[in-house]
């Protein structure tokens, strides 16, 4: 089977499977204290239930987190994160905890929202060298908006104006494709057919 | 339990699978292919989107330490997200050896020999050289680059017709553009008699109780020998066959085997074994300047030129390649030589890392005539972990490689940047890591037991009758796209299969019948 070489999803494949199963691969980050209590409380909700129930407070936290991790993203982007509630991903059972964590983290000047680019952007920068499951619950999330924003999953028609990914289109015309003169650019071919010899 | 029989079942319908259902049903033989992953219907079910829920349905993975091998699973195979680059291996691809001189392909197999099944496969698929006009901006930039480099371009042979550049090939060419097997073999297969059942996965295959049937070329004669347990749509299955073809890939194949090693006494020690890696080494530059503009999101996926300029030298082919946000996200952290890295993997280094990367960055990369470095371990719970042998001559191949490739950037006054490629938990590999969806040989043809599974037929040592006819039985690295060496090496055995069954006489590549009326070694040495 052949597929393309230089890229795949295999890479993409994998660190969703690092994310799914239950917790599987987060519950088991490691046995250092802070980490197994940062994923017990991850796991059977040890925090304040309004990280998960207030659904209004949880997206501005979450919001504020995806437009720090991509910074020129619409803050206002209708699905800007959908990802993180979308059950076909494995991180929906952590989103609560994650909006917690935010919360905690930025707790020294009243929380992650009241919090000014700088100091959100240090306060994702300590959670990824925080203890283990902290870490990989932040590694997770930079994923998802990643993947999210910069692939245009939701809108594939639009892609993501802020690269210029195209998105879904019906093919390019020949000035958008290739340069005048393409030839000159090729210059002489060794081959007769283009194959090896 | 439903029992089904057959005179020959196919277990696979990627471009190995493909062929030999077409020939042999056109041939009057009773055909049956079945495949694990879904039907697809050409070019209905394909979709333009990075979702990976949509990726992920057909395209699967096996992680490794060191390496992770790609494959696609659906009606097709890998046919319908391939690149459509469709060349022959070089002539020296047919000549290496191991490290003890072996030649690795059987004798009376080299690119001579091969140039005949490369014609047939290439007619089917309808391949064309691209034309200059219909190189896109980044191959073009390839060309720029390399020529700045003094190195030469050819433009590329692919399998498409009516192209239309909307970048999405990997995904599958929803304007019907890019040929797959499905149009060329597995329709005209159905409309010949045979029959397909996808949701079909092979889980053991079992020799049956039969007499001694090697040598045996009158299939009225010859008894089942074969039963395959399958779940096909949930529910259990057996298919009894004459014969059996193996075209699940270099990973299905092998793992079928390996999980039936314990009703396959006499199986070869090499399946799953001397899987090469096509010497897939990657490298990304930022453009000079004075570069016009590439361009990573228009044109199809493979830009269309490829360079022979270091074949001769050091074994590779060099190319370039247009990789799609969602995996320039996924795959590594970019790091451009010399730069602040954090916070690079995101934040506004990462945005303009992403906005620089739409057009002007270039990926260059090589594949090699690598020696096979791979095994598949297979565990109790049937998983396949592949190992990876990273010896010296691999490091030092990988090495020289990529210092090759960087320094080609340099000549042409590019910004090198690292490729960090990352682990399932977003952790750089403190090591070589290898990604690659060229994987062959893990039941590799030789000329005996002593150095491969099987022979020059595709036919199994010691195993009358069962046969592999896809990238497994490829049995070295080939410095390109290997579909194409897949899919002539599959009509080569297929209408191998097709003579010595219906006793016709005169046959391509006689020492091959001549070796195959030697009596079968009962065991591999």
């Amino acid at each position: 089977m052949d597929l393309h070489s230089t890229s795949s999803p295999a890479g993409l494949r994998a660190r969703l499977e690092a994310l799914r199963g239950g917790g599987g691969r987060l519950r088991a980050a490691s046995f250092t204290l802070p980490s197994v209590v940062a994923a017990v409380r991850m796991l059977f909700y040890l925090y304040p239930s309004k990280y998960r129930r207030d659904a209004g407070f949880q997206d501005r936290v979450l919001r504020a987190f995806v437009v720090t991790v991509i910074p020129g993203a619409d803050p206002w982007e209708p699905d800007l994160v959908r990802m993180y509630h979308d059950t076909h991903y494995p991180f929906f059972p952590y989103t609560g905890y994650l909006a917690y964590a935010l919360e905690r983290r930025g707790r020294s000047r009243g929380g992650f929202l009241l919090l000014g680019p700088g100091e959100r952007t240090r306060v994702i920068q300590d959670s990824l060298s925080s203890d283990d499951t902290t870490s990989r619950l932040f590694k997770g999330a930079i994923l998802m908006a990643q993947v999210s924003y910069f692939a245009g999953i939701y809108h594939p028609e639009r892609g993501c104006p802020l690269i210029d990914f195209p998105g879904r289109n019906s093919g390019f015309t020949r000035e958008e494709l290739s340069y005048p003169d393409a030839a000159e650019y090729v210059g002489p071919e060794t081959t007769a057919d283009g194959n090896p010899p | 339990m439903n029992t089904q029989s057959t005179e020959v079942l196919v277990i696979g319908s990627g471009f190995g699978g493909a062929a030999v259902a077409l020939r042999l049903a056109r041939s009057g033989f009773r055909v049956m292919v079945i495949e694990k992953g879904p039907r697809i219907s050409v070019p209905e079910d394909f979709r333009q989107t990075q979702d990976p829920q949509y990726l992920l349905r057909y395209i699967r993975s096996l992680h490794g330490d060191n390496v992770n091998l790609t494959f696609a699973e659906g009606l097709g195979g890998g046919s319908g997200f391939y690149e459509m680059v469709s060349l022959r291996a070089p002539s020296i691809a047919f000549d290496q050896r191991t490290p003890e001189g072996i030649r690795l392909w059987p004798h009376g197999i080299d690119r001579e020999i091969m140039d005949e099944y490369y014609a047939r496969a290439e007619s089917m698929m309808h391949v064309a050289q691209i034309p200059a006009e219909e190189i896109p901006k980044s191959g073009l930039v390839f060309a720029l680059l390399m020529r700045a480099a003094g190195c030469s371009v050819d433009r590329v042979p692919y399998a498409v017709r009516g192209c239309v550049g909307h970048a999405y090939c990997v995904a599958g060419c929803t304007a019907g553009a890019k040929v797959t097997v499905h149009e060329p073999y597995l329709d005209p297969a159905v409309r010949a008699g045979a029959t397909i059942m996808t949701d079909t996965e092979a889980v053991a295959l079992m020799p049956l109780d039969a007499p001694a049937s090697a040598g045996v070329r009158d299939l009225g004669v010859i008894p089942c020998r074969y039963r395959v347990a399958c779940m096909s749509g949930g529910a259990p299955l057996e298919i009894r066959a004459k014969i059996v073809v193996l075209a699940g890939g270099t990973v299905g194949s092998a793992g079928l085997l390996l999980r039936s090693r314990r009703w396959l006494t006499h199986l070869s020690p090499h399946v799953g074994n001397n899987i090469s890696v096509n010497g897939t080494v990657k490298s990304l530059g930022i453009l000079p300047g004075d570069f016009p503009d590439a361009d990573m999101f228009t044109g199809r996926s493979h830009p269309g030129v490829i360079s022979y300029q270091y074949l001769a030298s050091r074994d590779i082919t060099i190319s370039t390649a247009k990789p799609l946000p969602v995996d320039a996200v996924s795959y590594a952290n970019l790091v451009p030589e010399g730069e602040q890295r954090s916070p690079s993997t995101w934040g506004e280094a990462r945005v303009a890392m992403m906005q620089l990367y739409r057009r002007r960055a270039l990926p260059i990369y090589a594949l090699g005539l690598t020696t096979p470095t791979v095994r598949l371990e297979a565990h109790r719970d049937g998983r396949l972990v592949p190992r990876f042998r990273l010896d010296g001559e691999f490091r030092a191949y990988y090495r020289g490689t990529l210092d090759l490739l960087e320094s080609i950037y340099r000549r042409a006054g590019a910004r090198v940047v690292r490729i960090r490629i990352l682990d399932g938990e977003g952790v750089e590999y403190p090591d070589i890591h290898i990604t690659t969806a060229h994987m062959t040989g893990s039941c590799r043809m030789a000329d005996s037991p002593r150095h491969g599974a099987a022979d020059a037929t595709g036919e199994l040592f010691a195993y009358p009758g069962l046969y592999v006819a896809d990238g497994s039985a490829i049995p070295s690295s080939l410095a390109v796209n290997p579909y194409l060496t897949i899919l002539a090496n599959a009509e080569r055995i297929a209408e191998f299969m097709v003579r010595w069954y219906t006793h016709r006489e005169a046959i391509v590549g006689e020492p091959l019948l001549s070796a195959r009326e030697e009596p079968f070694s009962s065991s591999p040495a």
